[in-house]
């Protein structure tokens, strides 16, 4: 029997859109996913004319997305963006070498320049190395820090106006329900951003901040978009595991959730009197931190050091464990 | 994804191995003891019960909200929170107390046997309850409270409204609605009723745990916004700028399980209390999945609660906003910018209805074809639309849930209909003179 149909356009339904419950057929189904992007793109004043856009492509389906997305719109719209692949290898085996042939097949399939750099190259040690140092637990702080500033220097590297990562709606609603456990409201409140632009730092986009997972899933699905999907071998995260499912768990009660969990996250408020970290620059490698010496520098030392648990925690306990060394002289690097 | 946030994750408290506990109390050292606290606090029943006032006494104090010879409504839910409130404001009140609570309390109980089952003497024990502490009381029925304005008349006939608010709820098949529109009501006739009994604070009894889960719902819900007039300490109710209502949660720096232990070492009994998810599967509604959540959480980071209370402490209410939601009084979300999860939401349902045709239409055009679509030829049904369509424009985004579900409006209390129709008087008039306005 032909599915009733929410557009109208005459052919059959052949899905149900996870994010309103409508039914569409597959070519409405991807005109209103890339609209969506679309405006999601024009009204945030995503990009300007003429930008040189670095996009962030671990492989999986969420960059494979936007950088096919990206690709179409920049095309049927005339942003008249240049578009570049920036990939970054931790030195995962097992994992990110796999993701990263998905992620060179992309390049020519979608005939964009690629760039890949190493945790390797840059901080002389790879995610291998640093698990075989530190163990199972805690290795995703190095991990996640170490990728953020080499997201950065890559980007500087290329010369790029803007990176455009591939959070998606889940992402955004589960990192508020991270933020509001973890007590953090700093972060409470530039997560739900959709540019982050810090002095000194190459400002962040995420066109795909109001799009669902499902439907990311559904688009490259019936495009059929080769991407890598194999969960980090490293510690899966518990604790935003836990946030995840429950997650999960609304949306399955109330598809909107996802959407209301972001709008009160944007429309929540800090007090006036709650003091926030003050952004300033690391005194060594002169990248965005609110401490003096970075979360990246603090964690590199470690490693060098022999103290792989340093950095882990925070950073004031850091900064007394390095003064009681006893070559304190080396505490300013 | 890669489940690492933007600069790195924290380490979360590691819990150490369990030592053996003390057996003396740590306070006194004398005493065995008989409560333990965050796994690891030894009490005895006599230190414990002053620490609990302690910090009752500490959190009506430090808000110096509460003047004296001020009357206080305190709400009482028969809820063992509620009933170990009373017994502190009770034993507070006593000459022989140190440092004597000096307000003037007026004891609230709202009948709400209309909408769960009771038993039938319950509303008889709490008056005798009330008889016992010998304080001023009101029991007044929940549907006398939100639809009449003489509702402490106690010979009135309610029967008829009665019937409307079941409407209500039997209209609203979600059960995360319905909480919500429980809430939302329950919070109305409180405010009601202070304003009637002439006092200017209210207290209610919720506690840490109790208020972190509405947190954590109401982010869900998409009442961020509206965080800090359901947890805080302290919120001025807009509705009433010439008294400036106050309600004061006193409770909300004790744990469960410390009121709990209150109640057992005081031998208080709690009477039953129920709401639309007494006696539900967790898997039926927002407010009971997030309750789970926070439980099980609990139990591997016993952080969890107040960490997530702390975070709601540091959120506020935007001090620019204008305008307040019809029936929860809510801040409004007026002028949102482009790039909102509000705007983002319309237009999916909008290119997902349309599709192709998406491109030619705007969206505007989109919302003409829809009334032409829903006239059926001025009759009553497009009347009642109508309004529904007008009342939604000054609901929050999270009422506008509940009210989308409500088949007809006639079952709402008077007052919020009342408003609606002042507010689009004065839109009129505005429309009318707006060229003459400098």
């Amino acid at each position: 029997m032909p599915v009733l149909y929410s557009a109208k356009c005459g052919q059959n339904a052949v899905l149900k859109r996870p994010k309103t419950g409508d039914t569409l057929c597959k070519e409405c189904f991807y005109w209103a996913f890339e609209l969506e992007i679309h405006s999601t793109i024009t009204n945030g004043n995503l990009f300007k004319k003429g930008d040189v856009v670095a996009i962030a492509a671990s492989g999986g389906k969420d960059s494979t997305v936007l950088a096919q997305v990206l690709k179409t719109l920049n095309e049927r719209y005339n942003y008249e963006l240049k578009l570049v692949l920036l990939s970054i290898d931790e030195g995962i085996t097992g994992y990110r070498d796999d993701s990263l042939k998905t992620v060179l097949e992309n390049k020519d399939e979608y005939q964009m320049p690629l760039k890949i750099l190493s945790y390797q190259q840059l901080y002389g040690w790879s995610m291998d190395k640093i698990v075989a140092e530190v163990g199972r637990k805690n290795n995703c702080t190095f991990c996640g820090v170490f990728r953020r500033q080499a997201l950065d220097r890559g980007a500087m590297l290329l010369n790029v106006d803007c990176i455009a990562t591939g959070h998606n709606a889940d992402d955004i609603a589960e990192t508020v329900l991270m933020n509001i456990l973890r007590g953090d409201v700093a972060r409470l409140q530039r997560c739900v951003n959709i540019i982050t632009i810090t002095e000194g730092t190459i400002p962040r986009c995420k066109p795909l901040k109001y799009t669902y997972e499902k439907e990311i899933v559904m688009y490259a699905y019936f495009k059929k978009l080769n991407y890598f999907s194999t969960e980090c071998i490293f510690a899966p995260n518990a604790y935003r595991g836990y946030a995840r499912t429950f997650l999960k768990d609304l949306e399955r009660l109330k598809p909107s959730s996802i959407m209301d969990i972001i709008h009160s996250g944007e429309t929540m408020c800090i007090k006036e009197n709650v003091k926030l970290p003050d952004i300033g620059v690391c005194t060594k490698c002169g990248f965005v931190s609110s401490q003096d010496i970075c979360k990246a520098c603090i964690l590199l030392e470690g490693l060098n050091r022999g103290l792989p648990k340093l950095g882990i925690g925070k950073s004031s306990k850091a900064n007394k464990a390095l003064a009681a060394l006893p070559n304190p002289r080396l505490l300013h690097f | 994804m890669c489940s690492v946030n933007e600069e790195g994750a924290e380490v979360f408290e590691v819990l150490k191995p369990i030592e053996p506990l003390e057996l003396k109390c740590r306070k006194c050292l004398i005493e065995d003891g008989n409560v333990v606290l965050q796994k690891k606090f030894v009490y005895c029943k006599t230190c414990f019960v002053p620490m609990v006032t302690h910090k009752f006494r500490a959190t009506v104090g430090k808000s110096k909200l509460v003047n004296r010879g001020e009357r206080v409504l305190v709400c009482v839910s028969g809820s063992q929170s509620s009933v170990s409130l009373l017994h502190m404001i009770w034993t507070g009140l006593q000459q022989s107390t140190y440092k004597r609570l000096t307000f003037e309390p007026v004891v609230l109980y709202i009948d709400e046997s209309v909408l769960h089952d009771y038993p039938l003497d319950q509303v008889k024990k709490i008056k005798e309850l009330f008889e016992k502490y010998g304080l001023t009381y009101h029991i007044v029925k929940f549907s006398a409270a939100v639809y009449l304005d003489n509702c402490l008349n106690k010979d009135t006939n309610v029967d008829q409204y009665n019937d409307k608010l079941q409407n209500i709820f039997n209209n609203l098949s979600d059960l995360t609605l319905k909480e919500d529109m429980l809430m939302k009501l329950r919070k109305r006739a409180i405010t009601k009723l202070a304003d009637l009994l002439k006092c200017t604070r209210i207290m209610t009894a919720e506690n840490e745990h109790k208020l972190s889960i509405r947190l954590l719902s109401n982010v869900a819900l998409g009442r961020g916004s509206q965080i800090s007039l359901d947890i805080g300490l302290a919120v001025n109710n807009k509705n009433n700028n010439n008294t400036s209502l106050v309600t004061i949660r006193p409770m909300r720096n004790l744990s469960a399980k410390e009121i709990s232990y209150y109640a057992l070492f005081n031998k208080l009994d709690d009477f039953m209390h129920s709401n639309f998810l007494t006696a539900t599967s967790e898997d039926e509604s927002i407010q009971k999945t997030t309750e789970r959540f926070v439980n099980d959480l609990q139990v591997d980071f016993p952080s969890t609660v107040s960490t997530i209370f702390r975070t709601g402490e540091k959120i506020s209410e935007k001090t620019s906003a204008i305008a307040y939601c019809l029936l929860c009084q809510g801040i409004m979300e007026v002028n949102v910018s482009p790039s909102s999860a509000m705007e983002a939401t319309k237009y999916s349902k909008y290119v997902s209805l349309m599709g192709v045709k998406a491109l030619k239409l705007s969206l505007k055009e989109l919302k003409n074809e829809e009334t032409n679509e829903k006239n059926c030829n001025g009759c009553k049904c497009r009347n009642k639309q109508d309004l529904k369509e007008k009342i939604i424009e000054s609901l929050c985004y999270a009422c506008t849930h509940i009210i989308q579900e409500l088949e007809s409006l006639d079952d709402l209390p008077e007052e919020i209909l009342n408003k609606e129709k002042e507010r689009l008087q004065f839109k009129k008039m505005e429309e009318q003179i707006k060229d003459f306005l400098l």
